[in-house]
């Protein structure tokens, strides 16, 4: 008993303890206000900086997107392919949600890392990020859906058949940092946050809202076989 | 407040140092106090926001991240029900609404302040995101580059120009190497590896590895976390206080009221050390890949290529060749060791370097395999099925038997039912690997005798 005190009192003493359970001090967290992420990784090294990264949103049902441009959401389509800046912040529109007509959302996405395609193959291969209807009825009911998208390692990855339309996220609990959980699995890419569900009334809040409105280019979905 | 005070107290110096916090929390408030500020807590950082019992004129929470206001702070770590933080999370889902009063506040005349406003890309110099300057009121503390306080940023993702996880590979053969053990059965086989072996005319074993044929293949996938600002929590407390407690004598005795000095860091050099590393090296690199340009006939073209083949001597190849010989001639020292011993008398050495005897040991020619894999494409997206070409040439100089290729299939990749063909005569088998995925082994019932080769074809599925 004496010397298992001891041991803890010891261990105790280590100020490396506190840093948490999993032996490392991790400074970047998913629970980071939207940009700090991106912007840590700008910092970094790489061609990361000006770099549009493409990404490609869906949804269930009809669901449509509109990415927000000089203030307004326009041109919502059913699949939102778009090259993002790296470290900034979009913030898009939901419409059509199924089972709940009339209802919106307005979630952000920040790209927080890019792909290195070979040339010609960035828009056929962006950034996929599926959104199901548990994603759409969490933020309707109030809740704050955060989702990390990691690139998978292949000799990790899981095996089975994953087409954008097949996979499932990894349900994390309340006490688990999503960054983290999505670093051991793969390489960050972005991060999606869905808990808005209305824009601020007054106009002079809207550049916040949007978070400065960033520029992005237009992309055209690439044809797939994929069921 | 970079300040030495030691003063003792009077009524009057009280209300002094009174006004004078008053003052600098003015000017915080205002932006023109910057170094120092003793803010409030509830205004020390940004996105915390104040809580709900102080009046929210002019800092309403329109510029949170997403979330804040709703609630999503309650996995923030080292946060306790207690904390005023934490109070604001308990009626956190009203905070739209809070938005919407700042909002009918402004005709009043009531400034809205841009808060929470992100500029991307910030100058080095200026406060950027993530700090207490983009966030209005607070002081504006660590301005410059994010880097957090005595641990090094760590190296977040590739930066060669590539990355070895967006590619999917097979073939080769990863250490440990593969052998045969006693069982005949194969060891060493790790996931991707292609190998082939067979035994020689001299009855060894050899394995052979293939080269690694890559496709741009990558694939995401996403962990979500559902938070709620009322996810298990309980605000227990009192409504409504009738009887105020006060204390019924006060003595207040002060001898003398010291100020110590507060001396903040304005920079700090802290020697970093590693915390953990995480080596994400796997040893993969992207190199030999032979990618097609297009599928179909091309594929054709390449499987019937033979790897090696002789050719006509050149010309100018002669002088090389005459260089390596010469060097070779040069190699051949025919001269032997001769000791002296002192005192002794110089015996007498005498060379014989005649041909005592001769004798011929003759080898059996090698026999020597060499296998390549091909693909039909060059990148695939999860769900695509992808055509492997495995072709063996005996290009050694004697037959070669117990030709055996086996494929351990990578994670990602699930063989076709009934896709593989083979040129020539064989058993084919499939076994569960460690991969969860199929090993796919090819043993040819007949010797490949010198320049005969042997193309087996299979169809993979990229999951």
């Amino acid at each position: 008993m004496a010397s298992a005190a001891l041991l803890s009192q010891a261990s105790a003493q280590d100020p490396a303890d506190y840093l948490g359970n999993t032996g490392r001090h991790r400074p970047l967290t998913g629970t980071m206000p939207p940009g700090a992420l991106g912007q840590a990784r700008l910092a970094g090294r790489g061609p990361v900086a000006g770099y549009f990264q493409p990404i490609q949103i869906d949804g269930p049902g009809d669901v449509q997107f509109a990415l927000s441009q000089s203030g307004t959401f326009v041109d919502p389509k059913p699949s939102m392919v778009a090259g993002l800046l790296i470290g900034a912040v979009y913030r898009f529109r939901i419409t059509q949600i199924p089972l709940a007509v009339g209802a919106e959302l307005y979630p952000t996405v920040e790209v927080i890392d890019r792909t290195y395609p070979p040339r010609g193959l960035a828009w056929k291969y962006p950034i996929s990020i599926q959104l199901d209807q548990e994603d759409l009825d969490s933020a309707l009911a109030g809740q704050m859906v955060t989702r990390v998208i990691y690139l998978e390692d292949p000799q990790t990855a899981t095996p089975m058949v994953q087409t954008p339309k097949t996979r499932r996220p990894l349900e994390l609990s309340a006490d688990q940092d999503p960054l983290e959980v999505a670093d051991r699995l793969g390489r960050p890419v972005a991060i999606v946050r869905i808990g808005s569900v209305t824009p601020p009334n007054a106009p002079l809040l809207m550049p916040s809202f949007l978070f400065g409105d960033p520029p992005w280019t237009a992309g055209q979905p690439m044809p797939t076989n994929q069921p | 407040m970079k300040s030495s005070m030691t003063k003792r107290t009077k009524p009057s110096f009280k209300n002094k140092i009174r006004r004078l916090i008053g003052v600098s929390q003015l000017l915080c408030a205002s932006g023109l106090l910057t170094i120092g500020c003793a803010v409030p807590a509830h205004q020390n950082q940004g996105f915390q926001g104040p809580p709900r019992s102080v009046p929210m004129q002019g800092m309403p929470m329109q510029g949170m991240p997403p979330g804040m206001a709703g609630g999503p702070m309650t996995g923030m770590p080292g946060m306790n029900p207690g904390t005023p933080m934490m109070q604001m999370q308990m009626t956190g889902a009203q905070m739209t609404g809070d938005q919407m009063l700042a909002a009918q506040a402004m005709p009043n005349g009531q400034s809205v302040a841009q808060v929470g406003f992100r500029q991307p890309f910030m100058p080095h110099g200026a406060c950027g995101p993530g700090m207490n300057g983009a966030l209005g009121n607070a002081a504006c503390a660590p301005c410059g580059p994010v880097t957090p306080f005595g641990y090094a940023m760590p190296p977040m993702g590739p930066w060669t120009g590539h990355d070895p996880q967006e590619y999917l590979c097979d073939g080769g053969d990863h250490p440990p190497v593969a052998r045969l053990n006693r069982e005949d059965e194969v060891d060493g086989l790790q996931a991707e590896d292609t190998v082939v072996h067979y035994v020689t005319d001299a009855g060894d074993i050899e394995f052979q590895a293939s080269n690694r044929a890559c496709l741009y293949a990558p694939r995401f996938a996403s962990v979500r976390r559902i938070t709620s600002a009322l996810a298990g929590g309980r605000a227990v407390g009192l409504r409504q206080v009738d009887m105020p407690v006060s204390a019924g004598r006060f003595e207040h005795e002060l001898p003398g009221l010291v100020l110590t000095e507060s001396t903040e860091l304005g920079h700090a050099d802290v020697a970093r050390r590693i915390d953990a590393m995480r080596e994400q090296i796997r040893g993969v690199p992207v190199e030999g890949i032979l990618q097609l340009e297009q599928t179909g006939e091309v594929l054709e073209a390449l499987a019937a290529l033979s790897m090696a083949e002789l050719r006509i001597l050149q010309e100018e190849e002669k002088a090389l060749l005459e260089r390596y010989a010469l060097a070779a001639i040069m190699w051949e020292l025919d001269e032997s060791v001769e000791v002296v011993v002192e005192d002794l008398r110089v015996p007498t050495l005498t060379r014989n370097q005649q041909v005592q005897g001769f004798t011929i040991y003759e080898f059996p020619d090698a026999g020597r395999l060499q296998i390549s894999k091909l693909a039909d494409r060059s990148d695939a997206q999860p769900g695509d099925v992808v055509q492997f070409v495995l072709r063996v040439e005996n290009v050694g100089d004697s037959t070669v038997s117990d030709v055996t290729l086996i494929d351990n299939l990578t994670t990602r990749l699930e063989y076709v039912d009934g896709s593989q063909t083979s040129s020539r005569d064989a058993e084919f088998e499939v076994v569960p690997n460690e991969s969860q995925s199929l090993r796919l082994k090819w043993k040819l019932k007949e010797p490949l005798k010198v320049g005969e080769d042997a193309t087996i074809r299979f169809e993979c599925k990229v999951r």
